[in-house]
C-alpha cells in the first residue's frame, strides 16, 4: 500500500511540475512536453493523483495518522522532485529500482 | 511590504539563521537518526521486540520474584515502558511501612529485560541510540544549559522560518518549482534554499514549535506556578494531569490474593487494540491498594487516545477511568499530539524513514543558506580581510557539519566492537573523533574536499557497518531475515542504503567536477 501512495504521489507532484513555464524542464520521463502543452489537463491529473493517495493514507492509517503521515510523504516527494529532476537523476530505471526497493521494504517491516 | 520592512525581516532572517546554523544543523542529523532511536539500541544490543508499544510481561510473576529480593509491603510500584526496548523502566517507591529500617524501606529505579529478567541501571545500559537522542537536544551538556540552547536554538529556527516565508512570499507561487542547478552558484542555493524551504516548511515549523515547546515549557510553567499556584508546582502538575492521584498508606495488609495481570487483561479487553505502557501499583500489599493500567488506542484507531483504569484492589471496584474511545480533552489533546508530531511514531517504518530524509533535506536547507550567505558577500567590493574571515566562517560550519557523517558511522563500528561501549568511551570517541576530523577539514582548507571526503568516508565506513554486525555477533543479514529480527534487520539494511546513495553522490560529483575541468 505505502509503495502504491509513494507512486500516485510521485506520478500526481511530477505532472503537475512539469507544466511549470519558469524553467526548461528536461525531458526524462517523456511526458513533460505533454504535461507542458496540456497545462490544465496536467495539473488536474496531478492533483486528482495526490488526493487519491492522500484518500488511501487515510484508509491505511486512520483519519490523523493518515492525513499528517500523506503531509510528510508529500513534503519528501515533492522535494526530491524538485532537487533531483534537473540533474537528470528522475529517470524509468532510477524510479524501477527505488519503487523496487520500497516494495522490498515494505514486506519485510512496515 | 516596504522596502524598509522587507529589509528588516531579510536581515533578521539572515542573522538568526546563520547565528543558530551549526547548532540547528546538529539538532536536524541526530533529529534523524533519532526516528529510529530504538532500532539502534534493539540493533547494537542484539535485541528484537516481537511486540513494540506495549509492555510484554508476566506482572504477577516479575513481582513474585521481586518480592523475594525485598520487602514489597507498603511501596508504589511503577512498571513503564519508555521506548520500544526490551528493557522497561521498574521505578520503586520508598516502602511506607515504618517497621522496616531505613535501608530496608529505601526506593529505587532501574530497567528490567522483560526477555531475560536481568536489570541494570542508566549507566550500563547507556547505548548509541541514546546518546544520539540525546544530543538531539544537547543533554551532554551540563543539565539545564543543553535543554536551554536547544530549545532557543528551536525558538531562533522559528524565528528564521517566519521571516524566511514572509520575505519570499511574493514569490512562492512563481518559484514553487524553480531549481535551476546548471547556473551561477549563487543561484543554485538560493534556489535549492527557497525551493526546498518553501515545501518543507509545515515539517520544520512542526518541528520548531513543539521543539522549543518541550525545551522551553519550563519557562512557561514557572510565572504560572509563581502567579496562580503561590508557588506550589505539585498542584500545577496535578492539575495538569502528570501526577498520580495520592492513596492512603493503611498498614494493613490486605486478605486476598493480588493478581495485577488480571486487571491488565480486563483493560485490553474493555478498548480494542489497547496497549498497555505503564501499569502503577499503590500502596502494594496494603489495604489501601489501587492499581493504575494505562496505555493508548493504537494509532490507527486514534492518533491520540490515551486512557487509564485505575483499580481498587480490596473491593475490586474501579475508582476512576479515562476512557480513550471518548472526545480527547484540551489537555490531553495538546500532551498527547504534541509527542505524536514531534516522535513520527503514528505511521509505522514508512513514515519515519520519510521523515528522516526529510530531516536530511532540512540538513542541505541549512547549509544552502549558510552557503547563500558566503556567495552572496564574496564580491570585489568587500575588502579582501572581510571576504577571508567569511569564507574561514563557512570552512569551521561545513567542516563541524560534514564530519558528523563519519563520526556517526564509526560510532556504530564502535558499539559493536567494544560491547557494551557503555558511556564514557561513547563520549569520548565520539566528541573526540569529531573534533579531530573537524579539525583535519578546517586544516586542509578546501570545501569540495571537506564534502566529498566526509561522503566518501562516512558511505564506507556505513557499508561495513552490516559487516562488522556480522562478525562480532553472528546477526548476518541472512540470518537476521530468517529469524525475523526485524530491528537488527533494518538498521543493517538502512546502512547498506544510505552507503550505497551515498557512494553514488560521490562518483556524481566526481564526474561532475571531471567533465568542468575537460570544459575549462
Amino acid at each position: 500500500m505505502i509503495t502504491i501512495i509513494l507512486l500516485l504521489t510521485f506520478t500526481g507532484f511530477y505532472t503537475c511540475y512539469a507544466t511549470t513555464k519558469r524553467q526548461k524542464v528536461p525531458i526524462n520521463l517523456k511526458i513533460e512536453t505533454w504535461c507542458l502543452k496540456k497545462s490544465t489537463q496536467a495539473n488536474a491529473i496531478g492533483s486528482i493523483l495526490i488526493f487519491i493517495a492522500c484518500a488511501l493514507s487515510i484508509y491505511k492509517f486512520g483519519w490523523g495518522s493518515g492525513i499528517f503521515t500523506y503531509l510528510i510523504f508529500l513534503m519528501t516527494v515533492a522535494s526530491l522532485i524538485i532537487l533531483l529532476q534537473p540533474l537528470h537523476l528522475i529517470t524509468y530505471k532510477t524510479i524501477s529500482l527505488t519503487l523496487l526497493l520500497i516494495f522490498l521494504m515494505e514486506f519485510s517491516f512496515f | 511590504m516596504s522596502k524598509r520592512t522587507y529589509n528588516i525581516l531579510f536581515h533578521l532572517h539572515t542573522v538568526s539563521g546563520i547565528v543558530i546554523s551549526v547548532a540547528l544543523y546538529v539538532i536536524f542529523f541526530t533529529g534523524s537518526f533519532s526516528f529510529f532511536r530504538d532500532e539502534i539500541v534493539n540493533w547494537e544490543r542484539g535485541h528484537t521486540v516481537k511486540a513494540p508499544e506495549e509492555i510484554n510481561l508476566d506482572f504477577d510473576e516479575t513481582l513474585e520474584q521481586m518480592s523475594k529480593e525485598r520487602n514489597l509491603f507498603g511501596r508504589d510500584i511503577e512498571f513503564k515502558q519508555y521506548y520500544n526496548e526490551q528493557h522497561i523502566g521498574v521505578n520503586l517507591g520508598a516502602s511506607k511501612d515504618t517497621l522496616l529500617t531505613k535501608e530496608k524501606a529505601a526506593g529505587a529505579f532501574y530497567y528490567l529485560n522483560t526477555d531475560d529478567k536481568s536489570t541494570t541501571d542508566y549507566a550500563t545500559s547507556y547505548s548509541l541510540g541514546e546518546f544520539l537522542y540525546r544530543l538531539h537536544f544537547f543533554a551532554q551538556m551540563p543539565h539545564p544549559f543543553g535543554y536551554y540552547l536547544s530549545g532557543f536554538v528551536a525558538l531562533f529556527f522559528l524565528f528564521a522560518l517566519i521571516t524566511g516565508i514572509v520575505v519570499h512570499w511574493d514569490k512562492i507561487i512563481s518559484n514553487f518549482y524553480v531549481f535551476r542547478p546548471m547556473t551561477k552558484l549563487k543561484t543554485v542555493w538560493t534556489d535549492a534554499h527557497t525551493a526546498l524551504g518553501v515545501i518543507g516548511f509545515p515539517f520544520q515549523l512542526v518541528y520548531a514549535v513543539t521543539g522549543t515547546f518541550f525545551m522551553l515549557k519550563i519557562l512557561l510553567v514557572a510565572p504560572t506556578v509563581l502567579a496562580l499556584y503561590d508557588g506550589d508546582d505539585k498542584k500545577l502538575y496535578e492539575d495538569l494531569e502528570y501526577a498520580h492521584p495520592h492513596f492512603e498508606f493503611q498498614n494493613t495488609p490486605i486478605n486476598k490474593s493480588i493478581n495485577i495481570n488480571s486487571y491488565v487483561k480486563q483493560v485490553k479487553s474493555k478498548w480494542n487494540n489497547f496497549n498497555v505502557n505503564e501499569v502503577h501499583i499503590f500502596n502494594y500489599g496494603d489495604k489501601g491498594m489501587h492499581v493504575s493500567v494505562s496505555g493508548n488506542l493504537d494509532y490507527k484507531n486514534k492518533i491520540n487516545g490515551y486512557g487509564y483504569t485505575i483499580y481498587n484492589v480490596t473491593d475490586g471496584s474501579i475508582y476512576g477511568i479515562k476512557d480513550p474511545t471518548q472526545k480527547t480533552s484540551y489537555l490531553d489533546a495538546v500532551k498527547g499530539i504534541f509527542y505524536r508530531l514531534h516522535f513520527g511514531d503514528y505511521g509505522g517504518y514508512g513514515l519515519r524513514i520519510i521523515s528522516f530524509l526529510l530531516g536530511l533535506i532540512g540538513c542541505f536547507v541549512i547549509l544552502s543558506g549558510v552557503l547563500i550567505w558566503l556567495t552572496a558577500r564574496n564580491k570585489k567590493n568587500i575588502p579582501v580581510k572581510k571576504r577571508k574571515f567569511n569564507e574561514a566562517v563557512v570552512r569551521y560550519y561545513l567542516a563541524i557539519c560534514l564530519s558528523m557523517y563519519p563520526i556517526t558511522a564509526l560510532s556504530f563500528i564502535l558499539v559493536k566492537v567494544v560491547n557494551p561501549a557503555g558511556m564514557s568511551l561513547l563520549y569520548q570517541f565520539y566528541f573526540i573523533g569529531w573534533l579531530l576530523i573537524s579539525i583535519f577539514f578546517i586544516l586542509k582548507k578546501d570545501n569540495y574536499l571537506t564534502n566529498t571526503y566526509s561522503l566518501l568516508s562516512g558511505s564506507i565506513i556505513g557499508l561495513s557497518i552490516p559487516i562488522v554486525n556480522g562478525i562480532c555477533t553472528g546477526n548476518w543479514i541472512w540470518v537476521s531475515f530468517e529469524k525475523g529480527y526485524d530491528q537488527i534487520l533494518f538498521i543493517d539494511i538502512f546502512w547498506i542504503v544510505i552507503g550505497i546513495v551515498g557512494l553514488l553522490i560521490f562518483s556524481k560529483i566526481i564526474k561532475t567536477q571531471k567533465n568542468n575541468s575537460i570544459n575549462k
